[in-house]
């Protein structure tokens, strides 16, 4: 029978109050914390992906959405751009660019995206093959572990894809010829993980048995898949994705000279995020302060909980002290029935935080294939708990420091 | 053995000193303190208890003097060596009965001691009630539970500040006889406060307090 178990039998003894002061500090820290997590998390998948990359050219629209499709794969592409356009780029021996990869997107299989480019890709995302062989011609795919293990693909399997970023049967192409699957990559922790990779022939080669369907039959292109991609001038790709040798000055130039002289657009992923960076920040400055209201409303409450419960007590205090506790004694039991409010109320948040991380995540993964870690702890959330324990503090200490001036004499002769 | 010399006290700001007669307990005796109400019979009891320092004087009990001590060494002493049963049932509300008696214990700095604790309920009579809420016991009930309280810790003096008034005439025979007998058993002084005549009977030393007793001097 320690002061800590009186404290807890205290806050048993009287519920409804008990709940209301820990569901709102609950509330609270849930709050601050969920928010800690996404933001987290967030940069982290955002940063994890960037791969090193300098500038993505793509079609004219809006340049979130361009870095959105052909860096992280999320949202539609914005747009075809002409292999001529971008051809000096493809060149290896471009003096500035160290790596460019061209991307064919808008085709999918059973939600997975289909993603056609070159070796190049692989290079970028430092990305190798676990089992199987690089595609040779056409219509062969590389799928990336993940996307692997959850479409349940292996060596020799072959789909049909279908038209549009979404998992729907009347998209499918039916006459167009099949995907084969010859390779499965390793898992790197990046998004070639979440993805298939073909040629980008292949998606050419799909989509001309649609447009010469009835007309042309038999007439079949024939394409090199090792040739360089430039050679292909009347055809059309997503966008291009570059990493320069050297410093950053080239590619201000650069980006800036594409988006004044050409039909496409320039986009350097490192300002885009950093704006929406500071975009996500305005709302999670608003929500951050309501979770501090929410903690101010706690301390109120758990204050106005142990204060009412004075007058009721006084009586048990005064008894307490003819018993030999002390008045330090009585202070740390008000105390103790803050701070525990406070930090379980702490806790709970926290689980129910992580819980709705859970949850988000489990969403993130279904619409756009991403994997969220749910079961970190950050440091930040330590704070909280210490936070928690002062807040419990604050809130008891007037009620704790008057209990620990009960007068025994006229309490009891009373 | 309690011995109280010259002992007086006064209500900080104001000047009336009250006065009491000294007083001599022997171990496992029992000494009844009669008077009416506004007699100074609670302030007396309190000084006794240590809960109230005298102005001047001296309470020695085996030969401490506790209106000496202070603070944290008083509350120590308290616990350990004075069992109290109050005017009104106090107690903490969110416990069991039986609970009550080991926080008395451990707010002493006693170990726990279940058995002790079950025992001294069973002594009163009220052992099936261990494990109830204090507010589920009648007023009997509650009243033997605070002896079983002041009782626990083996106290070396037992005070009773009115421990029978709200007590039908049964239950307070009951409940002085009970008193003396456990008082007499641990070898406690007993010292009983009260403004109820039945009791005169039951005690060989009685000390009236008429109003005007503890002299108001201007």
């Amino acid at each position: 029978m320690s002061i800590f178990h009186l404290a807890l039998r205290n806050l048993l003894h009287r519920p409804w109050t008990t709940a209301l002061s820990l569901i709102l500090a609950a509330l609270g820290t849930g709050l601050i914390s969920l928010i800690l997590l996404l933001n987290w998390q967030l940069e982290q998948q955002f940063d994890r992906h960037l791969a090193g990359i300098d500038l993505v050219v793509g079609a004219k629209g809006s340049p979130l959405q361009l870095m959105m499709s052909s860096m992280y794969h999320i949202s539609s592409p914005t747009g075809n751009v002409p292999v001529a356009g971008v051809k000096p780029f493809l060149n290896p021996a471009h003096p500035y660019i160290e790596i460019a990869v061209p991307l064919s997107l808008g085709d999918s299989y059973r939600g997975r995206r289909i993603v056609g480019t070159r070796q190049a890709f692989l290079d970028l995302y430092q990305a190798e093959l676990a089992q199987g062989e690089m595609w040779t011609q056409p219509m062969e795919v590389v799928a990336g572990a993940t996307a692997a293990r959850e479409l349940g693909l292996k060596i020799g399997d072959s789909f049909r894809s279908s038209h549009g970023l979404i998992e729907d049967d009347d998209l499918t192409h039916r006459d167009a010829p099949e995907f084969w699957v010859t390779g499965i990559l390793k898992p790197s922790g990046t998004v070639a993980d979440l993805i298939l990779l073909t040629p980008a022939e292949s998606l050419w080669a799909v989509h001309d048995t649609h447009s010469h369907e009835g007309e042309e039959h038999g007439k079949e292109h024939v394409y090199d898949v090792t040739a360089p991609l430039g050679d292909y001038a009347d055809r059309s790709i997503t966008s291009v994705l570059i990493r320069f040798r050297g410093n950053s000055i080239t590619a201000l130039n650069m980006q800036r000279s594409i988006n004044e002289n050409t039909e496409m657009q320039a986009v350097t992923p490192t300002i885009q995020l950093a704006e929406l960076y500071a975009t996500m920040g305005q709302g999670e400055k608003i929500l951050r302060q309501l979770g501090y209201v929410v903690v101010g409303v706690s301390v109120l409450s758990i204050f106005i909980g142990l204060y009412s419960s004075l007058d009721r007590r006084r009586g048990e205090l005064a008894l307490l002290r003819s018993l030999g506790a002390g008045p330090p004694k009585l202070f740390g039991l008000l105390v103790l029935e803050g701070t525990v409010t406070a930090v379980a109320g702490a806790v709970l948040g926290l689980l129910v935080s992580h819980a709705g991380l859970a949850i988000i995540a489990r969403y993130f993964a279904e619409n756009y294939r991403y994997d969220f870690r749910t079961l970190v702890f950050l440091p930040e959330e330590w704070w909280l708990l210490a936070g928690a324990l002062v807040v419990g503090l604050v809130a008891a200490a007037v009620p704790a420091y008057r209990a620990s001036r009960t007068d025994v004499h006229k309490t009891l002769a009373g | 053995m309690l011995t109280t010399h010259n002992l007086t006290y006064s209500y900080p700001g104001t000047n009336p000193v009250f006065r009491f007669p000294d007083l001599t307990v022997g171990s496992a005796e029992a000494c009844l303190l009669l008077g009416p109400s506004g007699a100074g019979k609670s302030t007396w009891l309190h000084l006794l208890a240590g809960l109230l320092t005298p102005a001047a004087g001296s309470t020695f009990l085996d030969g401490t003097d506790y209106a000496k001590l202070t603070g944290g060494a008083l509350d120590r002493f308290r616990g350990r060596n004075i069992g109290l049963v109050l005017q009104r049932a106090y107690f903490l509300e969110a416990l069991t009965v039986k609970e009550n008696l080991l926080i008395a214990r451990r707010s002493a700095g006693l170990p726990a001691d279940e058995e002790g604790a079950h025992t001294v309920l069973e002594q009163l009579g009220i052992g099936p009630l261990a494990a109830r809420r204090p507010h589920q016991l009648s007023i009997g009930e509650q009243q033997r539970a605070t002896i079983a309280r002041a009782l626990v810790n083996h106290p070396k003096l037992i005070l009773a500040d009115e421990p029978t008034s709200a007590l039908d005439n049964r239950n307070a025979a009951r409940v002085s006889s009970l008193l003396r007998q456990r008082a007499a058993e641990l070898g406690a002084a007993l010292v009983v406060v009260t403004h109820d005549q039945r009791l005169r009977d039951d005690y060989s030393t009685v000390v009236e307090l008429q109003p005007s007793t503890p002299q108001q001097t201007y």
